[in-house]
């Protein structure tokens, strides 16, 4: 059994999709996968039990079967949290990931350890990443999202010397995510051939996708809270947001240009609502409790755009909204779909094959 | 056309009523005060007799078929009242019952449902949620009105029922006015402004068509039919909902886009369409085209005993671009002998405070008379002496006489009401004379007359196709859409401006600043470096164009410094590199654009560029496709015109040149619907014959 630990230097950097990506090239290849995610810091409350709604999807995915306190031992909701503060957790931390990576091990070829949401998180339970790939010896693959040329570098250097910290040489390579167009020669002509003469191997370059910054409708309902007038179809995608709070001509101007968006406005500004209707519009975010009038209604419903109600002025459910965009779930076939291939097209397999063995 | 809805050989009421707070009563009632003669058959399912007729409890009972069915019941029975109807073989139902689209959603859907139930047995439907139609003619009123008008040569549909119960009531009041038809559209569920203006055009009872409308069903087909219509007799159109609010007020009426302000004006001046701004207006304008020959030039006299309303009355007719006449002397000699000295003889003519009937009968016999006269505006304050009634006579007995003979306007203004009204609601039945009671009013319904005339001369359009290359821009869009992007940059614009052979300046995309040195050093300095992104549209704002770059050096360092500053202003961008383009001479900056309206389809502007676009707001609009006619008057309809022309000893531009990019542009939207904005800007136009060269474009193509 070969483990591979996959973490990230910052949050929403693209690990549960690097680890289920990676996890079902390798079953297609014939490999028995196990997966398990030590530490989770997003409980989320499904069936009655506190559960990691990421690894919870990459266990589905992957079809396996395994319990949920054995998929991530250490889950840190708010009372255990509290308990942390108080020092009456009265437990030890490290023990119970080695004894779910012990059973998550069993029978499999490859065990795909996904790493909390950035690399600095675990160390209140005292089983930091350092420590975790110190102590099992894990592989460790990073990833790390494109932000600047210079923030490039940085965390990809610091991913190399945080992994190399216990003085092991455990860092397979990393992956850069979410490189824009613009970007793209730069980083590959340029920052790749850097960080690899700085020992690091650099064993992908993914473009950013506007797919897979999306968030659904559901994924927005959920997060605008408030009251769901026409339902439209829950999966489908929301890849930008606007607000219409302009006159109709310039809103006009910004609408045909931007492609399956949310429109976020007023509910008595029956000409923006129109405006959105007539472009490529995913759902409309009502606000201030206004009604829409119900032939606006009527055409949401033929075109299939959902429309939420919420009692909120526009520019608080503007920052509701914007503070989850872009760092959505990939809980959705169809970005899942798009990563793969992203994955197949810009991922190094051979030469990850050929250090990980 | 829709002849059964104006004279039916008989009718049935379906919801006629013994009970006077019924609506199917109030529609019985006028439909038998109106004086109908067919047969009139109410519908009712206890039977029985109403109002002396007998009724049966449904069409399908009716021993013969009628023409025409009225349906005044409640919602949830109209869908199998229209199925009897169908059975029947009833060709044309107008339904009153509200509580369809209006109510909301559902409403539409039961309106929906209705109109499908009509398209399957071929009936044709006025409403639902109307007053019902009045024919004064036939004579026949099937609706709740109270009262039906006089009879007249307006025929008038409105898209508020409840304005029209406002216009029959004031029509009642004087017998100043009268109608010959008269349509509340309602819902507009099938019968719209369209088929009425059609059904209208030959109609001889009717010599001017009114529309008080919040919104058009499909702007290009009102445009042709409106086209041949209004050659035949003025259509005079209240448009509401065009300001901001309005728009806002009539989205919530429809859930759909209005169209602009600027749409709605191109659209209604190219389609020969009079536009009213005010119901004032609308009536002002009809009163003169019902009652008045049309004015078929542009010189008025004035005809008054006041000094101030004469002089009032100058400066609106002035303003209107009319202009005062001047009299032949024999008109002039023959006032001057007549008139007391103190008078003035020149026009306006002054016949004075005292002048009593006989005086103004003299004077304005004479000037009718004058064969530079095209129209009269007479004014009479009621002073002390002034015997109105007898003056209003003379006033009807020259529009009798001469105007008739000469087929001029005569348009009166008695002003006051007190004193007056009985006089002029008497010039108007005697003599149908229209009276105004400020002189202000009495020249804008002259104005109106002209600027019908004008509209109703002007040529059918008549389109240029240039030789084109539509595979090429089919190819470049097909590849932008390829890219799931929707906005088209400049060098794929440059493309497509080839493609329709405009000229366009050399340039090369450089995604380095290495290939843009090479390939300045190329076509030779000063050279243009510009941004070249698909998202970045307005490139000055980011500071991502530099001009009269003259060495390597320079395009080096403005490459470096447009990249950087493009990414910093707007994150995310696709940045392509920058594109090198060849530093042309200066040239008068001309602005060519297209938006897309919801309502009439491509609409194209055209207008100097920088301020004269951005301040001063100095640009016309064409609803495409247009001819050269049309692009010509557009240059001459903007403020700045002159400019043109050259001023201050400039040359002039080349304004064949620009004529022939908005014939382009007309082409190029016409042929791609996909299309929904257009800008070049600027297009810089040369001094005469040396063309015109169109530096920057973008487009953007509809989201689907």
């Amino acid at each position: 059994m070969k483990p591979l630990y996959i973490t990230a230097v910052v949050t929403f950097s693209g690990k549960t999709a690097l680890a289920l990506g990676i996890g079902l090239k390798l079953q297609a290849a014939g490999k028995r996968v196990g997966y398990f995610k030590p530490v989770s810091t997003q409980p989320f409350i499904s069936g009655g039990k506190v559960i990691d709604e990421d690894a919870d999807f990459v266990k589905r995915s992957l079809g396996l079967n395994i319990p949920t306190e054995e998929l991530s031992p250490v889950v840190i909701d708010e009372s255990l949290f509290d308990k942390i503060l108080h020092g009456k957790a009265n437990r030890n931390f490290l023990d119970d990931v080695k004894a779910a990576y012990q059973k998550a091990s069993d029978g499999k070829d490859v065990l795909i350890i996904e790493g909390g949401s950035s690399l600095r998180e675990g160390y209140g339970v005292e089983v930091s990443p350092v420590r975790l790939i110190d102590e099992l010896d894990l592989p460790t693959l990073g990833v790390v999202r494109y932000r600047s040329g210079i923030f490039l570098v940085d965390d990809v250097l610091a991913l190399r010397d945080r992994v190399g910290a216990a003085g092991k040489d455990m860092l397979v390579g990393a992956v850069i995510n979410s490189v824009p167009a613009e970007a793209m020669d730069h980083v590959k002509g340029k920052i790749v051939p850097f960080l690899e003469r700085q020992n690091v191997r650099i064993l992908g370059v993914l473009p950013q996708q506007h797919t897979l910054m999306s968030m659904t409708v559901d994924e927005m309902t959920a997060i605008a809270g408030g009251k769901t007038l026409v339902k439209g179809r829950g999966d489908a995608i929301i890849e930008n947001i606007t607000v219409g709070a302009m006159s109709v001509e310039t809103a006009m101007g910004y609408f045909r240009r931007i492609l399956r968006k949310l429109v976020i406005t007023g509910g008595d500004r029956a000409d923006i609502q129109a405006a959105a209707l007539e472009t490529s519009t995913t759902a409309l975010l009502l606000t201030g409790n206004l009604n829409p009038t119900s032939t606006v209604l009527k055409h949401a419903e033929e075109r299939g755009v959902a429309v939420v109600l919420v009692p909120d002025n526009t520019i608080d459910a503007v920052e509701r909204v914007e503070r989850y965009f872009g760092k959505t779930r990939l809980a959705h076939p169809e970005k899942l779909n798009r990563f793969r291939e992203t994955l197949d097209a810009h991922f190094d397999w051979a030469r990850f094959m050929s250090v990980f063995g | 056309m829709l002849e059964s809805f104006f004279q039916p050989k008989s009718v049935a009421v379906i919801g006629a009523s013994a009970n006077p707070d019924k609506l199917g009563y109030a529609v019985l009632k006028n439909a038998l005060d109106s004086g109908y003669a067919g047969k009139i058959y109410p519908i009712n399912p206890k039977a029985g007799n109403i109002l002396g007729c007998p009724a049966f409890a449904s069409v399908e009972d009716i021993p013969e078929t009628p023409d025409l069915a009225v349906v005044v019941i409640p919602y949830p029975q109209v869908p199998s009242a229209l199925e009897s109807c169908g059975r029947k073989g009833i060709g044309s139902v107008v339904i009153i019952s509200a509580g369809f689209r209006e109510a909301g959603y559902e409403g539409m859907k039961r309106e929906t449902e209705v109109i499908q139930i009509a398209k399957r047995y071929g009936i044709r439907v006025i409403g639902p949620n109307c007053l019902g139609v009045i024919d004064t003619f036939t004579p026949l009123n099937v609706t709740f009105a109270a009262g039906t008008p006089p009879k007249g040569p307006i025929a008038f549909m409105s898209q508020s029922g409840a304005l029209g119960t406002a216009i029959l009531d004031w029509s009642l009041a004087g017998s100043r006015i009268g109608f010959s038809k008269f349509v509340s559209l309602g819902n507009k569920a099938d019968i719209s402004e369209i088929d009425l203006m059609l059904a209208w055009a030959d109609d001889p009872h009717t010599r001017v068509i009114l529309a008080y409308s919040e919104g058009l069903p499909d702007g290009q087909a009102f445009m042709r039919t409106a086209r041949q219509v209004s050659r035949k007799k003025p259509i005079i159109v209240v448009k509401s909902g065009v300001t901001q609010a309005g728009s806002r007020a009539v989205s919530s009426h429809t859930g759909s886009l209005a169209g602009s302000e600027q749409a709605y004006a191109a659209a209604f001046k190219q389609a020969g369409v009079l536009r009213a701004e005010t119901m004032q207006d609308l009536f002002d304008y009809a009163l003169g085209f019902a009652y008045q020959p049309l004015l078929k030039g542009d010189r008025v006299a004035i005809v008054t005993n006041a000094g101030g309303p004469g002089i009032l009355c100058t400066d609106a007719l002035e303003r209107a671009g009319l202009s005062l006449t001047r009299f032949e002397s024999a008109t002039t000699t023959a006032l001057q002998e007549f008139l007391p000295d103190a008078a003035s003889a020149a026009n306006p003519v002054d016949v004075l405070g005292d002048a009593l009937a006989d005086r103004y009968h003299f004077a304005l016999e004479k000037v009718a008379s004058d064969p530079n006269v095209d129209g009269i505006i007479v004014i009479v304050t009621p002073q002390a002496m002034t015997e109105i009634e007898a003056t209003a006579k003379a006033i009807g007995e020259t529009a009798k006489q001469i105007g008739a003979a000469r087929d001029i306007p005569i348009l009166s203004c008695i002003m006051g009401e007190y004193r007056v009204s009985e006089a002029v609601d008497k010039l108007a039945a005697d003599y149908g004379v229209p009276n105004y009671p400020f002189p202000e009013r009495a020249a804008s319904a002259f104005a109106a007359m002209r600027d019908y005339r004008v509209l109703r001369d002007h040529p059918d359009p008549k389109p240029t196709r240039f030789e084109v290359d539509n595979d090429h821009v089919r190819a470049v869009i097909r590849k932008v859409r390829e890219d799931g992007r929707v906005s088209i940059g400049d060098s794929e614009s440059r493309e497509i401006l080839s493609a329709y052979k405009l000229r366009i300046p050399q340039a090369k995309l450089a995604a380095t600043a290495d290939e843009a040195v090479a390939f300045a050093d190329q076509i030779g300095y000063p050279v243009v470096l510009k941004i070249a992104s698909p998202d970045i549209l307005h490139k000055t704002d980011v500071g991502g164009v530099k001009v009269n770059l003259t060495n390597a050096n320079d395009v080096r360092d403005a490459f470096d410094l447009i990249v950087y500053r493009a990414g910093r202003y707007v994150p995310g961008a696709v940045i392509w590199g920058c594109l090198v383009q060849e530093m042309l001479p200066k040239g008068m900056e001309i602005l060519v654009g297209m938006n897309r309206d919801p309502q009439f389809g491509p609409l194209v502007t055209f207008g100097l560029g920088g301020i004269y676009v951005e301040v001063l707001k100095d640009v016309t609009f064409r609803v495409a496709p247009f001819d050269q006619t049309q692009a010509n008057e557009m240059l001459g309809e903007i403020r700045s015109h002159h400019l043109l022309d050259g001023v201050r000893g400039a040359p002039p531009a080349d304004k064949a040149a620009i004529i022939e990019t908005l014939l382009k542009i007309s082409q190029l939207v016409t042929d791609f619907p996909e299309i929904v904005e257009l800008d070049i800007n600027p297009l810089l136009v040369y001094d005469q014959g040396r063309g015109a060269v169109s530096l920057d474009m973008r487009l953007v193509l509809a989201s689907k």
